[in-house]
């Protein structure tokens, strides 16, 4: 396993993902919006809920803000319906390209990425050409400056995690 | 990094943080099987790919399995 860089690469998708909090934000309420309205409003009985609540929260999202999403998400509040989806493709090289996609308007978002792949030499593929080689898991990240490696490790068994990358 | 069942990551989040191990990040995403390796100019093209993918407003999350050596990424990063 190329375990040498792996946490390299997932650092390096971390830090474009943190120099682009703006956008970001934006993405935090569309996640809060979609999360409610497919499991409810209640972070309680919603796992995904209470996970983007938490990550809105993370990034300092103020609390009215994500009571507002919430409760577009619901329908308590009038908002823009938003869609899901996820697209598929390869990349230059070989690398296979999940996508996650949240929009209001799947038909743009599908030509905006489709237009990105021929742009920079990938192929946009069919539902499942890729999606098969990825396992859905749950993933923390804590900072190894701040604590012992085996205290963590100790603790994450310990709850029933499986597997911990440094 | 610690990766758990999707229906863990809370549990986990919450044993972590009563030990005071504060978790700065969960998700739920998709992790690869396998990893490939990306060389070259491929390398930087396809992280000009994900680049563009992740700033588009509709995407909100991308996984990919690319290995790229360190060497080139911070060769990329600049």
């Amino acid at each position: 396993m190329a375990g040498h860089s792996k946490w390299k690469q997932i650092k390096r998708q971390k830090a474009v993902t943190d120099a682009k909090r703006g956008v970001k934000f934006t993405k935090m309420i569309k996640e809060i919006t979609v999360a409610a309205r497919q499991g409810g409003g209640d972070p309680e009985g919603n796992a995904r809920l209470r996970t983007a609540i938490e990550t809105a929260k993370a990034g300092n999202m103020p609390a009215e803000n994500i009571e507002r999403a919430v409760k577009k998400g619901t329908g308590e509040l009038e908002g823009v319906v938003y869609e899901e989806a996820t697209y598929e493709g390869y990349g230059p090289g070989g690398a296979a390209i999940l996508i996650q996609v949240v929009s209001d308007n799947l038909n743009r978002s599908v030509a905006q990425i489709r237009h990105l792949f021929t742009k920079n030499g990938g192929n946009l593929g069919t539902p499942n050409s890729v999606a098969w080689m990825f396992d859905k898991r749950g993933m923390l990240y804590l900072d190894a400056e701040r604590f012992q490696e085996d205290d963590v490790l100790e603790a994450a068994l310990e709850a029933g995690a499986d597997d911990m990358t440094t | 990094m610690i990766s758990t069942d999707p229906t863990l990551l809370h549990s986990v989040r919450e044993a972590l943080e009563a030990k005071g191990l504060s978790v700065a990040e969960a998700e739920i995403g998709m992790i690869p099987q396998n990893n490939v390796l990306v060389e070259g100019k491929d390398a930087d093209s396809l992280l000009k790919l994900t680049d563009a993918l992740d700033d588009d407003d509709d995407v909100s999350k991308v996984f990919s399995n690319f290995d790229i050596d360190p060497e080139t990424l911070a060769a990329v990063d600049g």
